[in-house]
């Protein structure tokens, strides 16, 4: 009788083991099956970040495109400007000014005498 | 048999074993999984930032190198108008110079008279000899004549040339050396100033 139990005991402690050997090996196999899962979620949220910021830096590229332009166009419109007002200087004073400065050269000529 | 108090503690203890792996085990997941996405969030944001920083720096660095040689050739095309009309307007002035001294004796020989003392003092001889024009003798050496006002008129010997039109060649005998002079020359070489007189006058 107490051999019979003895043996019912070692094969409830054997049966036991197998049970939490069992429980281990499941919760390994999951704790792996999850951490590759979520190393491809990080991968795919770190991605998704990445593209956004990727989008945001075109959008800048595109604005800072825009806004070369209108720096082109600015300072064209100022050296058009620039222009037409030498002209109209030149237009206005050319001629007196060769005069006054005909004069100067020869008064210079003269003065050094 | 099976209902042995012993054996169902250890049935009892296993299963409460187990259990207990396999809600550590779900902890574990949970834990792993935020884990996951908080390094996931990091890593892209820190990506991210540098990739916004890097596009912030380019877009400024392209903005002002664009305004750099938008500014450059503004510069360059204006300076390139300016000079044009400076130089519309000297031609004009040395036309108007020649045409006033051709017509002004007085000035001319002024000029001449200045410019040949100028040339025997910086080429030194015993001795010069001074070509003019056909028929500009009497300029040089008449009552008011230029020779007349070189201090040193005793050692300059003069002659006519049909080959010169306007000014004068003046030969050092010792040396050799030789001064080409007309007044389309001489306001040549005062071309710089004579601009930087026009540029005050009419854009300063």
């Amino acid at each position: 009788m107490e051999d019979e139990v003895l043996s019912y005991i070692v094969e409830s402690e054997n049966r036991a083991e197998h049970l939490l050997g069992n429980a281990v090996k499941k919760a390994d196999a999951l704790k792996e099956r999850v951490r590759e899962e979520a190393d491809r979620k990080r991968i795919m949220i770190r991605q998704r970040i990445v593209e956004k910021a990727k989008m945001k830096a075109a959008k800048i590229m595109r604005e800072s495109e825009k806004e070369k332009e209108r720096i082109r166009l600015k300072i064209r419109a100022e050296t058009d400007e620039r222009i037409e007002e030498l002209r109209k200087s030149a237009e206005k004073r050319g001629e007196e000014a060769v005069e006054t400065v005909l004069r100067m050269t020869i008064d210079d000529i003269s003065e050094e005498n | 048999m099976t209902d042995s108090p012993i054996a169902e503690a250890i049935a009892e203890e296993a299963q409460d074993a187990a259990e207990r792996i396999k809600a550590e085990a779900e902890d574990d997941v949970k834990r792993i999984e935020q884990e996951a996405e908080a390094r996931g969030r990091r890593e892209g944001e820190k990506r991210a930032l540098e990739i916004l920083s890097e596009a912030e720096s380019r877009a400024q660095r392209s903005k002002i190198k664009t305004r750099s040689v938008e500014e450059g050739e503004s510069r360059e095309l204006a300076g390139k108008v300016k000079a044009e009309i400076l130089g519309e307007l000297f031609r004009k002035l040395s036309a108007r110079f020649i045409d006033e001294l051709d017509k002004d004796n007085k000035t001319y020989r002024k000029l001449m008279e200045a410019t040949i003392v100028d040339v025997i003092n910086r080429l030194p001889s015993s001795g010069y000899r001074l070509q003019v024009p056909k028929g500009h003798r009497s300029l040089y050496t008449g009552r008011t004549g230029i020779l007349k006002a070189v201090e040193r008129r005793d050692d300059v010997t003069l002659s006519e040339s049909s080959r010169l039109r306007t000014g004068f060649v003046l030969r050092a005998e010792d040396t050799g050396a030789t001064v080409n002079f007309d007044s389309e020359g001489y306001i040549e070489n005062i071309r710089e100033n004579v601009l930087r007189e026009l540029n005050h006058a009419i854009f300063e």
